[in-house]
């Protein structure tokens, strides 16, 4: 069997900014296609900047970096990206800002409006398509945002601790969709977080970030099962991953 | 032309029955500027024009509005306008700062700046004013000539508060007493403070001793090089006018009214124009007129304001006295000495009684 | 706008009136100084068609000068936030202007330009088109840095992020600068026609002054009121309809309704 690229691949980046501050130091990581991969860290780590990087949002300093064996050089329509506030445009209705990266590569609205509607539909809100984003709330913001980076079907999605302006319970809930969303269209997902147990529960992967400058520090794979529940995070091995995760960013913070 | 009343009314119908032919034909437009707003002391332009005393001479004349002899003399030194009538010691001043003027004809020759108090304030003659509070508009001919006032009167200017403000204000100001006196002209503010029921004191700079001529006529003299025929059916339309309203100055006022309609309304207003109209009338009772037709100029007069100006108002390089007027289109229209003795009498009212 | 929020208002401006008209009366004010509502009022039904007739060329030409105004300033907004050197070299310039008083402009603009409607429409446009500037400028650079980093992650051109963004969130500061606006531009075209016109509710006002009919003075500011008050109301209802969302209350600059 012809081995299948790698959806991501990171080489030894480094990313310095112009005032002189390192944010990253010899990044290195893969990410298999339709492989759900964390990076977690604690703030000021670096992971939004590789993040960012990744989308084509600002360049490298040194290194390389390539989604599906092409170079990154600048936005591309098969990334699509969830940021940690939902920015939706205020004026536009919820079905208009899923359809925004469509108007914005002059695609014709008709031919992706059905498709925007159906992720509505995964996402349980398809009855707010004609809504605008203040009748919503923060958890209903993020899933439009969510729909909003799917509807090109894209091969790589990022996102960057996008349930972290919500609230514990909502978060959950966020989780456990975001997994619904994934199971069935299976896109490469590189999920940036600083919460260890959120971490654990979706993903296949966990990287784990040391500070100043960031760097991979530790890695584990997260052979749970799938599909999940939320009741999958009282489990034994549920703890033991969540706990030497811990122990893992402890360890780093005192190096 | 000497003019007898009935000889005028006939000649009147028979005009006002021609207007409808005149206008038929193709008439040159002509744009005329006064001095201020279109009160009862510009009456003879709305009835040279009712009366088509210009139609039948060809000329279609619009008139509007001013701000000032000031900007009178720029709008009409910049060719805005062909015609302008205004204070001449003014233009006489803006002729010595550059602007190229001529007076054709003399309107209100007894200058009507002078300083105005209410009667009750008991300011009668000139040193009564020391130790009051005057005021003035900025920028206006009376503002500057009150050295000259002060100088023939003797009075000392330092015992005098000099208030300012713009030229709206003045009126209001006076009659609410917030000045004890002004300086303006006679025929804008004594008309309208008459109409209130109150009475004023008035101390004419003319009779006081500055000599100074005082509302004309004035074009560009270009004009009057390369269109004197204009010049000439122009003046004797105001002139024709002029002279029709002071032999019937009822009529003028109704005629005032009805081309003025911003006036029309009450009982207080048409009192207001009767009274700026007999203010004109007044100004115009000078021996020049009398002997040498309506608008002439006194050309020893003309040297006296060119002197007056050059010494009070700034200017420097005034031409000589006969570049600033001409009397090529003045005096034409005359009335007899019947007709002098009746119109004095109706107006002696408003010749300003010296203290 | 229900009825309920009219009746405050309206009771408070019958109240003032009702104060006036018996102030006059009791104090016995001459009429010159200050006439009762009542005769003003008696003068607006008379002379409407006076009114009127002078009432309308201020109208259309403060209408005139504010879409010139917001045309205008719309335009150089855009051209100082796009472009360096114009900001650079224009800025102070258009500072500059408003500093000078307008009152002493207009006479100079009356001799280079005459009494006609382009001197009038100068000075409304020189005083109306600062307010739509600040504002659009604002409008246009006050945008979070999410919007753009979020459009250009979904592939956005610059042109793109200026329409489909930029302007948008503009909007609301842009209505506030046009209800300043549409005030100064009432002010200046009436102002403008104390001392450059020969026709309107300004020279209609002037006119009415110099012969003391005040009466007629302040029905004329009646009715001037009443139009201003009209066209504000436009603006507000034109607010309402183009700017449908909801506007985080630091957005709008330029005061509440």
């Amino acid at each position: 069997m012809a081995p299948v690229p790698d959806s991501v691949e990171i080489e030894r980046v480094c990313k310095t900014y112009a005032s002189g501050l390192q944010a990253l130091r010899d990044v290195t990581f893969r990410v298999a296609p339709g492989e759900f991969v964390s990076l977690l860290g604690p703030s000021g780590c670096g992971k939004s900047t590789l993040l960012l990087l990744l989308a084509g949002l600002l360049p490298v300093s040194s290194g390389s970096m390539r989604i599906d064996t092409t170079v990154v050089t600048a936005p591309r329509p098969d990334v699509g990206m969830v940021f940690q506030s939902a920015v939706l445009l205020p004026w536009r209705t919820v079905l208009d800002n899923v359809l925004l990266p469509v108007e914005l590569l002059r695609l014709p609205r008709r031919a992706h409006e059905e498709r925007a509607r159906e992720l509505l539909a995964m996402a349980g809100i398809e009855d707010f398509a004609a809504r605008l984003p203040h009748e919503l709330s923060g958890g209903m913001k993020q899933r439009v945002a969510i729909c909003r980076a799917l509807v090109l079907r894209p091969r790589l999605l990022l996102m960057d601790e996008p349930f972290s302006a919500l609230d514990a319970l909502t978060r959950d809930r966020m989780a456990l969709e975001l997994l619904r969303l994934w199971e069935r269209l299976r896109p490469t997902v590189v999920f940036v977080t600083h919460a260890i147990r959120e971490a654990v529960f979706v993903s296949d992967r966990v990287l784990v970030m040391s500070p100043r400058p960031g760097t991979i520090g530790f890695e584990t794979e997260v052979k749970l099962p799938r599909p999940r529940g939320l009741s999958i995070q009282e489990s034994e091995e549920f703890n033991r991953y969540a706990g030497s995760l811990r122990r893992a960013i402890e360890a780093e913070e005192v190096v | 032309m000497r003019l007898s009343r009935r000889t005028f009314l006939v000649g009147t119908a028979a005009t006002l029955a021609a207007v409808p032919a005149a206008r038929s034909q193709s008439l040159t437009a002509v744009r005329l500027t006064l001095p201020w707003i279109p009160h009862g002391g510009f009456t003879h332009h709305f009835v040279a024009k009712k009366l088509g005393l210009w139609d039948k001479r060809g000329l279609d004349v619009k008139i509007d509005r001013g701000f000032g002899s000031g900007e009178v003399c720029k709008t009409l030194g910049l060719g805005q306008y062909e015609f302008g009538e205004m204070d001449f010691g003014v233009m006489t001043n803006c002729v010595g700062k550059g602007l190229d003027l001529v007076g054709l004809g003399l309107i209100q020759p007894k200058a009507t700046m002078g300083i105005f108090a209410l009667a009750r304030k008991g300011i009668r003659r000139p040193a009564d004013l020391e130790g009051r509070k005057v005021g003035f508009a900025t920028g206006s001919g009376d503002f500057q000539l009150w050295p000259a006032f002060v100088k023939v009167t003797g009075i000392d200017d330092g015992k005098v508060q000099k208030v300012l403000m713009g030229p709206e204000a003045l009126i209001k100001s006076l009659i609410e007493e917030q000045i004890d006196a002004e300086g303006n002209f006679y025929g804008s503010l004594a008309p309208s403070v008459w109409a209130q029921g109150l009475d004023l004191t008035t101390m004419l700079y003319a009779d006081h001793g500055v000599q100074i001529y005082g509302l004309g006529l004035a074009t560009r003299p270009r004009v009057v090089k390369e269109q004197p025929e204009l010049c000439a059916k122009f003046v004797d339309g105001v002139m024709e006018a002029m002279a029709w309203t002071y032999l019937n100055p009822e009529q003028a006022i109704d005629i005032h009214l009805d081309m003025v309609k911003e006036f029309k309304g009450s009982v207080t207003n048409r009192e207001v124009i009767k009274h700026g109209q007999g203010v004109r009338t007044a100004m115009a009772l000078v021996p020049e007129f009398e002997k040498q037709g309506l608008g002439a100029f006194d050309p020893a007069m003309v040297q006296r304001t060119r002197e007056t100006v050059m010494t009070y108002m700034g200017a420097k390089d005034v031409p000589p006295a006969d570049r600033l007027f001409t009397n090529a289109f003045a005096g034409k229209t005359r009335l007899t000495t019947a007709q002098w003795a009746q119109v004095r009498d109706s107006v002696k009212r408003y010749i300003p009684a010296r203290a | 706008m229900s009825l309920s929020r009219l009746t405050w208002p309206l009771g408070v401006t019958a109240g003032a009136l009702v104060v006036w008209e018996a102030a006059v009366a009791a104090l016995g004010i001459k009429a010159v100084v200050l006439p009762r509502p009542s005769a003003i009022a008696a003068v607006v039904l008379e002379r409407w068609p006076l009114l009127l007739e002078h009432l309308w060329p201020t109208f259309y030409q403060i209408l005139l000068g504010f879409v010139l105004s917001v045309v205008g300033g719309f335009v150089m907004a855009v051209l100082l936030v796009y472009s360096e050197r114009i900001r650079k070299g224009v800025l102070p310039l258009i500072v500059t202007s408003q500093i000078v008083p307008k009152v002493a402009v207009a006479p100079l603009l009356v001799v280079w330009f005459g009494t006609g409607d382009l001197s009038r429409l100068l000075l409304a446009f020189l005083i109306a088109f600062f307010p739509i500037v600040i504002n659009t400028v604002v409008g246009l650079t006050s945008v979070d840095d999410d919007y753009i980093k979020m459009a250009r992650a979904f592939m956005g051109t610059r042109w793109q992020i200026f329409a489909k963004i930029r302007l948008p969130h503009a909007l609301p500061l842009i209505f506030g600068g046009m209800k300043i606006s549409i005030t100064l531009a009432v002010i200046g075209i009436v102002v403008a026609e104390f001392v450059a016109a020969q026709r309107g509710i300004g020279y209609l006002i002037v006119m009415a002054n110099g012969l003391l009919d005040t009466p007629l003075m302040m029905a004329a500011i009646a009715v001037l009121s009443a139009m201003g008050l009209a066209l504000y109301g436009l603006v507000v209802a034109l607010e309402r309809i183009v700017v449908y969302w909801h506007v985080p209350a630091e957005t709008t600059a330029g005061g509440t309704p």
